[in-house]
């Protein structure tokens, strides 16, 4: 009993310090307090059932932020499945992280983010693709390095750097009003798997 | 330093990733480059939003109190699934298991006590009849006594307790234990006694009943003992039993001597 009890604890003191991060990255992701609440939870409990993998020393937030990627990628399949809840595009690497603009203006989640972030920046991030969108949230939100970031979503230092260069072009055109559709579909958002 | 070139390092300078050579240059350059220094402001501008908004962001109140509990009630289904786990498998082996055990426990009482048995067994058959003429020649063979001072360590290496003898005049000179290849190890006490003519010597050989036979002696009736008498060599032997014990006295002295000590004995 002491053994698990001890085990819980070590679990909860090394990464108790991440669950505010966590927490942004998925409702930055999501758009929605609850699915985000969900999501980290769900974190938590695969993080504290694969904990005995983990090797001390290395990087806990990544190691976390890695379980919290593919938890909110199976969450956006699921509203996939689920067409009614939100619409998405088919093409999955124009599958946006955030919710759909004109489904969720009415969501006081949806407006909580934007009392948070500047309403133009969050409309230019909801059409980021989620290979874009992820190594710039990584390193705006969480302050990652690339190598951190590349370690995350696997994928080499020298792809962090050009996504994270595209995606802010894209964001700047965007806000600059000169959006132009400049993202191509060649980039491969192996992330999704 | 061309505005294509400098493009790409400003998101580097900006994420701090630039090195110092190449720093010096692009911000050499944004000093002299309107456009370059526009497409730097925008950068810094959309960084300093983000910024403004990760510093708004709030984890929801009593989200890692209720993650904690989620947590604890994972770890409760752990206890009870190796506790399920481990009566599962006692309930399916149980009985298997009592026949092992058992069956072990039977080999071990085997495996403890047959050597026991066996050592018993051989000893028996290791018990071998002492005849009384190689005992006298044996008490002046080399070798053939061990000595031991100790009445009980003596008992202990013959493996019988040692009964008394009246002997009141005699002064024990050594006792000891007699071994042969031919009998199983038995007592035997040296007495010395002082007399005018000299130092007289009597052997005491002490054996469990049975032990010891003579083939040529004469049996006599001794104060209610019968006693073998007979003779070997320039000795003179005294064979009874008594007290579940063979006594076998030899001496060089006169047979009606070797009959006055074993009548006091």
């Amino acid at each position: 009993m002491k053994l698990f009890h001890n085990r819980r604890q070590e679990f909860e003191k090394l990464t108790w310090p991440f669950g505010r991060d966590l927490f942004r990255l998925a409702h930055w992701r999501l758009g929605n307090l609850q699915d985000a609440e969900d999501v980290v939870q769900e974190t938590y409990l695969r993080a504290f059932r694969s904990f005995h993998t983990f090797q001390s020393g290395t990087n806990v937030k990544g190691w976390m932020t890695r379980i919290l990627l593919n938890v909110v990628n199976d969450t956006l399949k699921k509203r996939i499945r689920q067409p009614d809840l939100l619409t998405i595009e088919d093409d999955c690497d124009e599958l946006v992280s955030l919710q759909d603009h004109s489904a969720t203006t009415r969501d006081p989640e949806v407006q909580l983010i934007e009392r948070e972030i500047r309403p133009d920046l969050l409309d230019a991030l909801q059409r980021l693709p989620i290979s874009l969108l992820n190594p710039l949230l990584l390193r705006e939100l969480e302050d990652m390095t690339y190598a951190e970031i590349a370690a995350v979503l696997g994928i080499p230092s020298g792809t962090v750097m050009s996504r994270l260069f595209r995606a802010r072009r894209v964001i700047r055109d965007r806000l600059t009003n000169n959006a132009q559709e400049i993202v191509k579909p060649e980039v491969a958002d192996h992330e999704m798997q | 330093m061309k505005c294509s070139d400098v493009h790409p390092l400003l998101d580097l300078l900006s994420d701090g990733a630039l090195e110092n050579k190449d720093t010096a240059l692009v911000l050499d350059h944004l000093k002299l480059c309107n456009e370059c220094q526009s497409e730097w402001n925008d950068l810094e501008q959309l960084r300093s939003s983000f910024r403004d908004a990760k510093d708004k962001s709030q984890l929801p109140a009593g989200l890692m109190e209720r993650i904690s509990q989620k947590l604890k009630d994972e770890e409760r289904n752990e206890h009870m699934q190796f506790f399920e786990k481990y009566k599962r498998f006692f309930e399916q082996y149980a009985r298997p298991l009592s026949i092992v055990a058992i069956a072990a426990a039977i080999a071990l009482i085997g495996f403890l006590f047959l050597p026991r048995i066996h050592q018993i067994n051989t000893q028996q058959t290791s018990i071998q009849i002492a005849s009384a003429d190689t005992l006298v020649d044996d008490l002046v063979s080399e070798g053939t006594l061990e000595p031991v001072i100790d009445r009980n360590e003596l008992a202990k290496r013959v493996g019988y307790d040692l009964k008394h003898v009246q002997l009141p005049k005699w002064q024990m000179n050594q006792s000891g234990v007699y071994r042969s290849q031919t009998t199983m190890p038995m007592a035997r006490f040296d007495f010395v006694r002082k007399s005018q003519a000299g130092d007289q010597h009597l052997s005491c050989y002490q054996a469990p009943q049975g032990v010891i036979q003579a083939k040529v002696a004469n049996l006599e009736n001794l104060e209610g003992k019968r006693v073998l008498f007979g003779s070997h060599g320039k000795f003179q032997f005294a064979l009874w039993s008594q007290n579940g014990r063979d006594y076998l006295f030899v001496t060089a002295l006169s047979k009606p001597q070797l009959e006055e000590i074993v009548r006091g004995a």
